[in-house]
């Protein structure tokens, strides 16, 4: 059952086995394997439970639904932005559908480093393959790769480099188009884009868990050191968007006039809570509810898989907006076994015109004519496997402050990645390369490529951007360096659970949705099994 | 259509910044012009962030005194000295500089690229209908 948060009119309690925070990638698997092994699970969702048949092309609107603070969320600096979902399904509903294992070195070193058990490969395997089969996660046809895909894999064999179609949780999809990152109008069980939304949402529901949505979770309640529940808000019809934590409620209704809103208030008695609201809101809850902080690690330890365009003009008209997104990746520079710390995927990128107006230099009549280029524009992501490391805190009103500079390596990697990227896209038949630096460069030949390295990156010089924030309230067995145990537990709360990506104790290096919900399964099957209320 | 935000003076000058942004003055834009757009989607901002884009708007159309050596602000300035004006913060040494303008930036290009009656738009693409 989902109760709409903006249609509640009095004060609810609920007294439940487990309360879980966010209905993404990792809660939504967690609601259903709690479910199925029938505990009693109500899930607190803060965005909408989105109706695919109502998603538009309207930019603006789509910001605004499915993402937090409209899709502007940046660090503190405003040199990060950093896209998260917000509604039934998190950012499963506008990523863009890799499902790519996580890499094996990058288990053994969690294992190896940080003390974490029974996180080997072939432990994490059948948690793997039972949400990969929930997913519907199948290999993408050579019929289904679009021309982008397809000129960014010319270009990479040109380089005789490494690359791969990857494996996506996508059913069939007829009007697939860029536009996928606004959410993918035909989802449903089986068909389109699989998120959480219409794969683990509805299983769970199904065995018996409920889920608030506008439902916004402001403090982890803990007694004798163990928690004992979630209090939380929930957000009236016209508060979609959050505003401001505690704040007086004033807002225009249709007429024009102005009401106040009475702010209703749900209280959750539980044995359990589980955190899965996202590596920025799962440590903000943590903080704002002044849990335990031994190690003084919450909030530390923040990896953004950073990420910079790279787009190509060519002769040809690419309409690189039409078909699958993504489905093609080079891996070539992101040789785990190797080096399990660092390197980069080159990923196609592609969006709806507003966005990639964003993603292209300068301004006035120059970004006018790139922007008459857009059906011959082929973009790529530079996508970062960070060692930098950021912190997420709260501010005086509650609300998240996300701090986090590149190091010297990691700036050195991403120069290497563009340079890396323009050559591809020269191999592939480029006549130009374009960076979202605020000024144009023109580079149109190999020995132009230098330039990149004369004005490096720089914060706030070239856009840089994040989908996939993690690590800020890390697994590990030793208390001082790790918030969490092995098996997702906080050391210093007991009855507290993390299954988002905030638990991963390093950068991931690829697409982590996957790896979240194997992550989620893991730790939600543990503790059923073990369960005691 | 109303403004849910920004004053009248405030939509005039976030008009004028997308025409020098954009590189025009909206010929084809049919439905709604951009400064509509951007106001409605602000207006559904958190506060931090209504607040910090406002103080922006007018941070930039009061400094072509400091940044340019004008006596007038932005929205007087001719569309030569507007050009010159914006770059000095595209390239300013400001790392918050730099911020401001791409911020102001993309607001503008989402109220104009977000419309599917521009010419750009209207002649870039053949999507499917459907959505």
């Amino acid at each position: 059952m989902i109760t709409r948060g903006r249609d509640v009119t009095e004060d609810l309690r609920e007294t439940v086995d487990v309360c879980i925070v966010g209905s993404g990638a990792g809660g939504a698997v967690a609601a259903n394997e709690l479910a199925q092994a029938g505990l009693s699970v109500v899930v607190l969702e803060a965005g909408e439970n989105h109706d695919p048949a109502t998603f538009s092309r309207h930019t603006p609107e789509m910001l605004l639904r499915l993402f937090w603070d409209g899709g502007i969320r940046a660090t503190h600096d405003g040199s990060v932005l950093i896209s998260q979902g917000r509604g039934i399904g998190g950012s499963t509903v506008h990523n863009l559908c890799y499902a790519v294992r996580p890499p094996d070195p990058i288990l053994k070193r969690w294992e190896s480093e940080f003390g974490i058990q029974n996180l080997s490969p072939s432990d994490l395997s059948p948690c793997l393959d039972r949400v990969e089969a929930t997913l519907g996660v199948k290999q993408i046809g050579e019929e289904q790769v679009n021309r982008l895909n397809r000129i960014i894999q010319r270009g990479c064999q040109a380089m005789g480099w490494r690359g791969t179609i990857q494996r996506h949780n996508r059913g069939p999809c007829p009007d697939c188009s860029a536009d996928c990152l606004l959410g993918c109008p035909a989802s449903q069980p089986g068909i389109g884009k699989q998120s959480m939304a219409v794969s683990y949402i509805p299983r769970a529901l199904a065995a018996g868990a409920r889920l608030y949505t506008d439902c916004l979770a402001e403090g982890i309640v803990m007694e004798n050191g163990r928690v004992v529940g979630v209090t939380a808000r929930f957000l009236s019809v016209d508060m979609c968007m959050p505003r401001q934590a505690n704040s007086k409620v004033d807002s225009p209704d249709n007429s024009g006039s102005k009401r106040r809103h009475k702010i209703y208030r749900l209280t959750v008695r539980s044995s359990a809570v589980v955190l899965a609201a996202g590596a920025v809101n799962s440590p903000q809850l943590w903080l704002n509810s002044h849990l335990p902080n031994p190690g003084k690690q919450v909030g530390h330890n923040l990896h953004l898989h950073p990420a910079i365009f790279v787009g190509g003009l060519f002769d040809e008209e690419v309409d690189a907006y039409q078909g699958i997104p993504q489905s093609f990746y080079v891996d070539h520079f992101l040789d785990l076994a190797r080096n399990p710390e660092s390197g980069y995927l080159l990923m196609p990128a592609f969006g709806p015109m507003a966005l990639v107006a964003a993603s292209l230099p300068s301004f006035g009549r120059v970004h006018r004519n790139l922007m008459r280029s857009y059906r011959n524009i082929v973009g790529l992501l530079v996508l970062l496997h960070d060692r930098s490391s950021g912190r997420v805190t709260v501010n005086r009103e509650g609300s998240p402050v996300i701090r986090y500079r590149l190091n010297r390596a990691d700036r050195a990697s991403l120069i290497e990645g563009l340079i890396h990227g323009a050559q591809l896209l020269f191999a592939a038949g480029a006549k130009e390369i374009t960076l979202p630096y605020t000024q144009r460069l023109v580079i149109k030949r190999e020995s132009d490529l230098e330039m990149i390295r004369q004005r490096g990156v720089v914060e706030n010089d070239i856009l840089i951007a994040s989908s996939h924030p993690q690590g800020t309230l890390r697994m590990g067995s030793n208390p001082r360096n790790a918030v969490v145990d092995s098996y997702g537990e906080a050391h210093a709360v007991k009855g507290l659970f993390v299954v988002d990506a905030s638990l991963f104790p390093t950068s991931i290096g690829v697409p982590p949705m996957l790896t979240i919900g194997a992550m989620a399964d893991r730790i939600a099957r543990r503790l059923a099994e073990n369960w005691s209320p | 259509m109303p403004l849910q935000f920004f004053s009248p003076k405030e939509a005039e000058i976030l008009t004028v910044l997308t025409e020098r942004m954009v590189g025009t003055d909206f010929p084809n834009v049919e439905h709604a012009p951009p400064v509509t757009i951007i106001d409605a989607f602000v207006a559904e901002l958190p506060l931090n962030l209504r607040v910090q884009l406002r103080r922006a708007l007018h941070l930039f159309q009061w400094c072509p005194i400091l940044f340019a050596g004008k006596l007038r602000p932005f929205t007087r300035l001719s569309p030569r000295d507007a050009e010159i004006y914006i770059e000095s913060w595209a390239e300013s040494r400001f790392a918050i500089r730099r911020r401001l303008f791409r911020g102001l930036r993309d607001l503008t290009f989402l109220g104009y690229y977000s419309q599917s009656s521009t010419d750009i738009y209207q002649t870039s693409t053949s999507e499917p209908e459907g959505r």
